[in-house]
């Protein structure tokens, strides 16, 4: 049983000319088992809400507390191994390992051992649709749909508590994107996940569990 | 994400990069390896070509008066014990003494060896250089017994030669000289076993009329000496009334090739075909007694010989025949420092001097003179067995032109015994400009040379201008001789050599400067490099080191991750930027030297054998770049480190979104 609380978070991004607010005095709650969606226009702060929920950014203000336990006090190296993963918006794959090898790392950072390792990656990788072919495969050689699959399935398979996925559908093709929406929405059920998507695509955010929408930096619940 | 994978999995991108970082470093150790050429270069020049000073061995008539008021003359050094105590404060000045030089001298038996007399070397022949060398024992037939103002002359005749250097000639007339009290008298007819010094009277005598006649003593004939018309000649002075300075000629001598003619008197006629031999003085072991080595003989010498009575005899000629191998040893700290070599009167024509390490170790090493060795085909490296013996105070010999010169000791029946014999491994071998040279400070062809520290404890350290080098810094001689001057020491008590390189040290010291210009390009060009390497690997890695972080990677990994990547090629072509420099560089030194100035080729050449050999070259060249290689290989991965550092600090969202 996961849950986060977000409380009055407010992120900037400062650079030397301006100040952009992107996160703007944000809370909400998500529990395990369910599938949350973000929508919202271009720029609105979707993938920087993401960002400060992985810990990848500070918030400025405002907490975010992982199961009662607030994620500034968490050691970050090890929230971002064990307890989420991420799905990135440009699919970040290491360009010179192989499909396989990627699925491999977050999980040998996680000294899953090595056999099971790979059983859990190829699993996975049929999951999301892709077949043997591409496993021993370097991301340049796929398409750009194949690489966003490669990546949801790198997500999955570490098996972490919370998935955050930014645009996880934006190259799919319709069936594909049903198929991996269906596959989360499976995946938060029966492995008990939180998962937090952030899309442009309003029929796949339909089939969340809840969905809020993030405009100006300011997040708003929408009633299904 | 193994790191070296990583690496070979883009061989185009790690490739370009290994090519560059190559070709910097090996431009960069060129840049050194030149430098330190250039350096090595006038170290060598300076370490050969020394400035020395040689306190005169000169002696002198000096008056003295002693504690009851007595005057008179005394013949004594120039360079007194007062003067050494001066020159030894002298030498604490380091402005101008960069050190003193003490070489060491002792005597050595080689039994297989054959000590070169002068006699075998036409034309120069100097018998005392060839002692001891020069002893012989010879039974003789009197023939004459004359007595003169001081003593007996006692003429003989070879009955046998029971020891005699093989390159002297047996004469058929002997001449000896005994004291005027001797008794009993040789008797003409009798004979008598002689033992002492050979001098070929002969060969003398012909000598001075080559010098004389100009011509090569090989053309020297008895057959063209006439008495013919002497007789005349005299008449005719005696009737124009000028006989006064050629009533003594008694033949002359006519040169065919040269045309010119010589006149002899009746002393130098006595010295055709004969030799002297100035008799030895041995004491009797039984009696105690001292007298001149010559005794009736009237048995087989093996008889004789093997009588109680004779053991002195016996041994006596034993030691005779044992100085037929004796040498004097030269032991030396810098050879560049014994004047002989200092002066290039010696020069290494094979193989090498000795190196620092053989100095300071003590090696069993020696050089040896290119006569020496051909007359008893040595070779470099054979070894030779020397045993050390005697006093370790060097014998002074007269040369013709009354010169001094150290020589082996003769062994005799008084000598300690000799000790065990040590291997000398011949690493060089020298050639004199004039083997049995006149002047000052020369050393004879059987001069074994070896590193101070082989010889034994009890070697001898004379304290005199052979033996005592004060090296001078390099253009300083005025100042030494001020300095000396300023300590109350006569500076014409020293004999100074100037080495005069300076014009030599001008052309070196220009190329240096383009060394240093060549070192600065080329570490310019290697940071450069290194940099936009570093800056390039830095750009390419941020993604992969952002996406690390994200999956949960500490930053220890992104910093180790990151160093082997970018580290790895720098040491791979830190390497082979090495091995390739040195071909590169061996080539260019094989072209170079073709192009080298002609006025530096002659002082490379002496360079060159004393021991700047290219092998030496090179592997100094070498030595170079090791540091060179490690310090860049330091530095890159200290950069590396700093880089890594930076990136592992930034947050794993903007790495990722590449700034
Ligand atoms: N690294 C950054 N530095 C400065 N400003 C940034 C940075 N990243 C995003 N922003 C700004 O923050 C705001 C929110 O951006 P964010 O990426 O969160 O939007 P988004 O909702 O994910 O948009 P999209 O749907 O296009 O992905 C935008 O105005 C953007 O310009
Ligand atoms: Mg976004």
């Amino acid at each position: 049983m996961t849950e986060i609380i977000v409380d009055r978070v407010g992120f900037s991004y400062r650079s030397r000319r301006q100040i952009i607010r992107a996160v703007n005095d944000v809370s909400f709650r998500a529990k395990s088992g369910k599938v949350y969606a973000l929508v919202g226009r271009s720029g609105s702060g979707k993938s920087t809400l993401l960002s400060l929920l992985a810990g990848l950014n500070k918030p400025d203000c405002g907490s975010i507390m992982i199961n009662g336990s607030n994620l500034q006090s968490m050691n970050p190296d090890l929230y971002r191994r064990k307890q989420i993963s991420v799905i990135y918006q440009n699919y970040s794959l290491f360009p010179l390992l192989t499909v396989k090898e990627n699925l491999l790392y977050p999980l040998l950072l996680n000294k899953v051992d090595k056999s099971k390792a790979l059983l859990l990656a190829e699993e996975t990788l049929r999951s999301v649709n892709l077949d043997k072919s591409v496993d021993n495969r370097l991301p340049s050689t796929l398409s750009g749909g194949e690489q966003q699959r490669v990546a949801i399935a790198r997500a999955i398979a570490v098996q972490s508590n919370i998935i955050l996925a930014d645009e996880p559908t934006g190259n799919l093709d319709k069936e594909n994107s049903l198929l991996i929406m269906k596959l989360l929405l499976e995946l938060a059920e029966e492995k008990d996940i939180c998962i937090i998507l952030a899309t442009h695509d309003l029929n796949l955010a339909a089939q969340a569990n809840h969905l809020f929408q993030m405009e100006d930096g300011e997040l708003s619940e929408v009633d299904s | 994400m193994k790191p070296v994978s990583q690496l070979l999995r883009d061989p185009a991108r790690t490739g370009i990069a290994c090519l560059l970082l190559c070709a910097s470093f090996c431009f960069l150790f060129f840049g050194f390896g030149v430098n330190r050429a250039m350096r090595d270069s006038i170290d060598q020049v300076q370490r050969q070509f020394v400035t020395i000073a040689l306190p005169s061995t000169e002696k002198a008539l000096l008056p003295y008066e002693n504690g009851s008021g007595q005057k008179g003359t005394t013949i004594e050094q120039v360079f007194t014990e007062d003067d050494w105590v001066t020159a030894d404060k002298l030498a604490q000045d380091h402005t101008v003494v960069e050190g003193v030089y003490q070489q060491k001298y002792i005597s050595a038996i080689s039994e297989n060896l054959v000590p070169l007399v002068s006699a075998s070397e036409g034309g120069r022949y100097s018998s005392n250089l060839d002692y001891p060398a020069n002893q012989a024992a010879l039974i003789i037939a009197v023939t004459e017994v004359k007595e003169s103002q001081f003593s007996w002359e006692i003429v003989g005749s070879v009955d046998q030669c029971v020891s005699l250097h093989p390159a002297y000639e047996i004469r058929s007339t002997i001449h000896i000289s005994l004291p005027s009290d001797y008794s009993p008298l040789p008797e003409v007819g009798n004979h008598y076993l002689i033992i002492g010094t050979y001098r070929d009277w002969d060969l003398q005598l012909r000598q001075v009329l080559a010098v004389r006649l100009r011509c090569p003593i090989e053309e020297i004939s008895w057959s063209n000496l006439s008495s013919d018309g002497i007789q005349q000649m005299k008449e005719d002075a005696i009737q124009h009334g000028y006989l006064e300075g050629i009533e003594d000629i008694a033949a002359e001598y006519f040169s065919e090739s040269t045309g010119r003619s010589v006149t002899l008197n009746q002393s130098d006629l006595d010295k055709v075909n004969s030799a002297s031999v100035s008799l030895l003085y041995i004491t009797d072991t039984k009696t105690g007694v001292t007298s001149p080595a010559i005794t009736e003989i009237d048995e087989e010498l093996s008889t004789f010989l093997d009588q109680e009575e004779n053991l002195t005899w016996k041994n006596t000629i034993e030691s005779t025949e044992m100085n037929l191998h004796c040498f004097p040893i030269l032991g030396t700290d810098r050879l560049e420092c014994v004047c002989a070599f200092n002066q290039k009167w010696a020069y290494i024509v094979e193989g090498r001097a000795f190196l620092q390490e053989e100095y300071q170790s003590g090696t069993k090493v020696c050089l040896i003179s290119e006569t020496l060795a051909l007359q008893n085909g040595i070779h470099l490296g054979d070894a030779i067995p020397l045993s050390f013996y005697g006093t370790g105070d060097p014998i002074y010999v007269e040369t013709n032109s009354g010169m001094t010169r150290p020589v082996a000791q003769a062994l005799r029946t008084n000598v300690p015994p000799k000790a065990d014999a040590d291997s000398f491994q011949v690493i060089g071998i020298f050639r004199q400009a004039d083997i049995w040279g006149d002047g000052y400070y020369q050393i004879t062809p059987n001069t074994i040379i070896v590193p101070n520290k082989s010889l034994p404890e009890y070697a001898g350290l004379p304290r005199n201008g052979n033996f005592v080098t004060f090296a001078l810094q390099s253009n300083k001689v005025q100042e030494f001789k001020e300095a000396a001057s300023a300590l109350g020491l006569d500076p014409a008590r020293f004999v100074v050599f100037d080495s005069e390189i300076e014009d030599l040290t001008v052309a070196l010291e220009d190329s240096v400067a383009s060394g240093h210009r060549l070192l600065a390009s080329s570490i310019i060009a290697w940071i450069i490099t290194i940099s936009a390497y570093f800056l390039a690997v830095s750009i390419r890695q941020r993604k992969n080191l952002g996406l690390m972080r994200a999956q949960g990677a500490s930053k220890r990994d992104v910093i180790v991750f990151f160093l082997i990547t970018s580290v790895l090629p720098v040491v791979f072509s830190s390497v082979v930027g090495a091995i390739l420099c040195s071909s590169l560089f061996k080539f260019f030194i094989s072209r170079l030297t073709g192009a080298i100035p002609a006025q530096l080729v002659a002082a490379f050449n002496t360079a060159f054998a004393m021991g700047f050999e290219e092998d030496g070259f090179m592997l100094g060249f070498l030595s170079e770049e090791i540091p060179v290689a490690v310090s860049g290989a330091v530095l890159c991965s200290v950069t590396a480190f700093a880089v890594s550092l930076a990136i592992s600090n930034k947050s794993p969202t903007s790495l990722l979104k590449g700034d």
